[in-house]
């Protein structure tokens, strides 16, 4: 009885060394990956933080090093100003992205609908994409004055362009014989809606997305700075006004930590919803 | 014959564009003065748009814009594209850099050029080389990425087929590499291309005395609705003749990946 309960405990040590192992060394091996990254920080601080200010008495005012933006993080995180300014970038790329997907998504339905309508639209969006998003920020200023609603439109318009082709791309995709083959079968409309027509459609959605939301991103960053006053991109612009290149870099690192996290839970759900294809250009 | 017919149809298309226009002009000329007096400033109509694009074309303004943001973007394109090219071929070539670099790319990436500009301010001041710098940020990471990718990405099979007829090395890459990673290069160099169009506006916004950008938000801060209408009408078109000409570029140096201009 004792002896038996001995090796037991034995066994069961040596599963959690085993356990521990399993689940220390694929981490190690992830983390490994990162050297880079690490590396990459230690040479910007020894260079910012060491090496700069003994040529240039001013570096702290052009260089901040990474220790100084992060100081710069916890301050603004204690007064509130930091999580303020993400919330408000958050829900505007998210209010501009979801609009452009539902508009780009009604203009690609219509216009894989007809010929002639496809024709028409497809014409106007040719001739409208080429026209850079910032662009429309002085016009939305001008229509609806600083404030969300102005940026919401100008991401709203970034995001129109790429989900509608890209739509358009999905229905042209999919496979005539799939759906001769659904119908010769007895699928009916709604059934050959769900089971056909929307997971063929899908990864081109998908991929229309992730373009819509990288420029919803990018422009966000250019509106805020020019028409708002309040967001990550204001948080860049007044770092200059108050003479705090630190605060410029964090929101930085911010603003690409963000886009960077919309971007994998995009292809999170890319990958729930539709893991017959393969994403490309996978971060 | 043929051919006359396929512009008849064409021309044909353009009918809801020019029905558009012309409810638009009615709109802000006679119906929306009447509701709301600032109407003009709100939506000037098409004709008063095209007087004022013939004044400022007349008067050489507006080809003094086009000729300082075009100098911009050419210059930060040239420069990013020499070194997206050179890095990516590095990186892709070898698969450790590949893996480490990666990372540090993927960081830069999804920082918008932007966001760089107060930042590049403070490096080099209101300056040219400033607007360079946010158009090599823009451009060097699409181009980066599509030519390390496309490097990366070129199949073993080829690679080994010409090792075993004994080609090495430097014509290796020349022979086997560089044609099958080419599409994917001039992706990147065409999406990089149109990037710093819409950048430059942007970065002109923020500091520049001249250019597109500059001009259209002088047309936002005096008021004069119609030159942002001049200045977005010029830089689209100036981006989809380039945008053309790229295509047909890319179906000359590498037609065994035929493109189309409009998909």
């Amino acid at each position: 009885m004792n002896y038996n309960q001995n090796s037991n405990h034995n066994f069961d040590k040596r599963i959690t060394a085993e356990k521990f192992k399993s689940f220390l060394l694929p981490r190690l091996k992830k983390l490994s990956k990162y050297t880079s990254i690490f590396i990459f920080v230690l040479l910007w601080q020894i260079f910012a933080g060491y090496v700069y200010p003994r040529f240039n008495p001013m570096a702290g005012n052009i260089f901040p090093s990474p220790i100084k933006v992060a100081c710069m993080g916890v301050d603004l995180l204690k007064r509130g100003e930091l999580l303020v300014s993400i919330w408000d970038s958050v829900w505007r790329v998210l209010a501009g992205f979801s609009l452009s997907v539902i508009i780009g998504i009604f203009l690609g339905v219509l216009m894989g609908l007809h010929q002639a309508v496809r024709d028409r639209i497809k014409i106007i969006i040719v001739l409208l994409r080429p026209v850079p998003p910032f662009a429309w920020i002085p016009l939305g200023l001008i229509w609806l004055g600083i404030g969300s609603a102005e940026i919401i439109m100008v991401i709203t318009i970034s995001g129109v362009f790429p989900m509608a082709l890209h739509t358009l791309y999905g229905i042209e995709k999919i496979d005539l014989k799939l759906r001769q083959a659904a119908v010769s079968l007895g699928a009916r409309r709604w059934v050959l809606l769900r089971k056909v027509i929307i997971p063929g459609m899908l990864p081109e959605l998908f991929s229309g997305s992730r373009l819509a939301l990288g420029f919803c991103w990018v422009v966000l960053v250019g509106a805020e700075m020019v028409g708002s006053v309040s967001g990550l991109g204001y948080l860049i612009l007044d770092s200059r006004n108050r003479g705090l290149p630190q605060m410029a870099v964090l929101g930085m690192v911010l603003i690409g930590l963000a886009g960077f996290g919309m971007d994998h839970i995009l292809m999170m759900v890319k990958r729930r919803l539709v893991p017959w294809s393969i994403d490309s250009g996978k971060m | 014959m043929a051919k006359c017919k396929k512009i008849i149809s064409e021309i044909k298309k353009l009918d809801v564009i020019v029905l558009l226009l012309i409810i638009w002009e009615v709109f802000s000329r006679w119906i929306y003065p009447g509701i709301e007096p600032q109407a003009k400033i709100f939506l000037p109509p098409p004709s008063f748009i095209l007087k004022e694009y013939w004044q400022l074309l007349s008067s050489n303004i507006l080809f003094h814009h086009i000729a300082a943001s075009f100098k911009r973007v050419l210059f930060g394109f040239f420069l990013a594209s020499l070194f997206g090219v050179i890095f990516g071929f590095i990186i892709g070539l070898s698969r450790r850099a590949h893996e480490q670099l990666r990372i540090i790319c993927n960081i830069f990436r999804p920082i918008p050029p932007i966001a760089w500009i107060p930042i590049s301010l403070l490096w080099f001041g209101i300056t040219e080389k400033q607007q360079y710098f946010i158009i090599f940020i823009g451009v060097l990471f699409p181009v980066l990425f599509n030519t390390s990718e496309g490097v990366y990405g070129v199949s073993a099979h080829y690679k080994y087929a010409a090792q075993a007829l004994g080609v090495k090395g430097l014509s290796l890459v020349k022979r086997v590499v560089l044609p099958a990673a080419l599409p994917r290069i001039m992706l990147g160099l065409r999406s990089g291309f149109g990037y710093a169009w819409f950048i430059i506006v942007a970065a002109e916004f923020v500091s520049a005395p001249n250019g597109l950008g500059y001009l259209i938000l002088e047309g936002r801060n005096a008021l004069v609705t119609e030159r942002i209408f001049v200045g977005m009408i010029t830089i689209g078109i100036i981006n989809l003749i380039f945008y053309y000409f790229l295509t047909k570029l890319e179906n000359w140096i590498a037609p065994w990946k035929k493109i189309a201009f409009i998909r």
